[in-house]
């Protein structure tokens, strides 16, 4: 059981960590998946990409020093993911100069270094991975009814006029308002409890 | 910010909802990765070989050299393992040459066949093995490790 001070990446490098780690899969996978098909790799592939970030995390973490002025878990996350989806596509070329490297600060740096004066292209990968699988979860486990989500998808979606969503839907156009917000509070509320999973506190 | 997510979200919303089918046995095999990197002997780290559990229930290693290392029920192996669903010379490990930090397995003309990831290797077939990844022959599961160039993680 979680207590109120204690995150899911402080139970993660526990001696008896196996359910910290099925949570954290199951908070991850689809983040990681989906960024390695950003990246375009194959759907094998982007489970070789899953598999090995979790197998390292599984071999650093438990001897990690997480020391927050270096930066974010988030960042040294998505370091991890980007090398290992980097790697795969080296293999596919066979190519001898892509091989493993031991995770660095300069290398966090670069993949959260910002060129332009926004967030790196890794990041903003990350971010839409994050609010793809956001979407995904509150698809699939009921929280939004199918009749919401219609409504959502017709005014939202396909951008049809919202009296023409309300006269369909046989409800008020406010409802229509109504729902188009609800939906989008809960897909950043999601986000929000991904990110905070990993004991990473909310962007501002 | 809350504009520019929003807008995001819309510009999402459904086409990628279902798009990422979920890791089929990825979680299992994690499992068994997490077993071992518990009770794998010391250091665990910079193991640069094979993993499984032996008949007592207690992790056992091998390390893979440029060698190959044959692996089945005959006497004449490496690495012998006592399962009647292995073939006498069942495959080889050893570790890639090719620029690589990574194992290969050839499997020997096996029987049951030679499985990786839940995917079985032609016969006589080949293949890279990477961190993390599960052999089976047999019947008894096996796990790769390959650390990084230093000799394993670092803090």
């Amino acid at each position: 059981m979680i207590t109120t001070n204690e995150s899911l990446l402080d139970r993660l490098r526990a001696d008896n960590a196996q359910e910290a780690w099925r949570e954290f899969f199951a908070a991850y996978w689809g983040v990681i998946l989906r960024y390695g098909r950003k990246m375009g790799l194959r759907q094998d592939q982007a489970e070789d990409v899953l598999q090995e970030t979790m197998v390292v995390l599984m071999r650093k973490l438990p001897e990690f020093v997480y020391d927050r002025r270096k930066g974010r878990f988030r960042n040294f996350l998505l370091t991890i993911v980007h090398r290992r989806a980097l790697a795969v596509f080296g293999r596919e070329a066979r190519n001898p100069a892509v091989a493993w490297e031991e995770l660095s600060p300069e290398l966090v740096n670069q993949v959260s270094k910002d060129h332009r004066g926004g967030e790196s292209e890794a990041q903003a990968r990350w971010r839409e991975a994050l609010l793809e699988e956001a979407l995904r979860r509150l698809r699939c486990d009921g929280r939004l009814g199918a009749g919401t989500l219609a409504v959502f998808e017709a005014y939202v979606v396909r951008a049809e006029p919202a009296i023409q969503v309300a006269r369909r839907f046989k409800m008020t156009e406010n409802s229509v308002y109504q729902i188009r917000n609800r939906v989008l509070r809960r897909v950043k509320a999601e986000v929000r409890r991904l990110q905070q999973s990993a004991g990473d506190p909310l962007e501002p | 910010m809350a504009d520019q997510t929003e807008d995001r979200i819309v510009s999402l919303f459904p086409a990628t909802a279902g798009d990422v089918a979920p890791p089929r046995e990825v979680y299992e095999r994690l499992e068994l990765v997490a077993r071992m990197l518990r009770g794998a002997p010391a250091p665990a780290s910079s193991h640069f070989g094979l993993w499984w559990l032996d008949s007592d229930g207690k992790v056992a290693a091998v390390p893979a050299g440029v060698k190959p290392m044959v692996i089945g029920r005959d006497a004449s192996c490496d690495l012998i393992l006592e399962s009647p669903r292995l073939s006498r010379r069942h495959c080889a490990i050893r570790r890639f040459n090719g620029g690589l930090a990574a194992l290969e397995i050839e499997d020997l003309g096996s029987s049951n066949g030679t499985w990786v990831n839940g995917v079985r290797l032609p016969i006589q077939g080949r293949r890279i093995l990477f961190d993390g990844d599960v052999v089976e022959i047999g019947g008894v599961a096996l796990v790769v490790a390959v650390p990084g160039p230093a000799g394993g993680p670092s803090r």
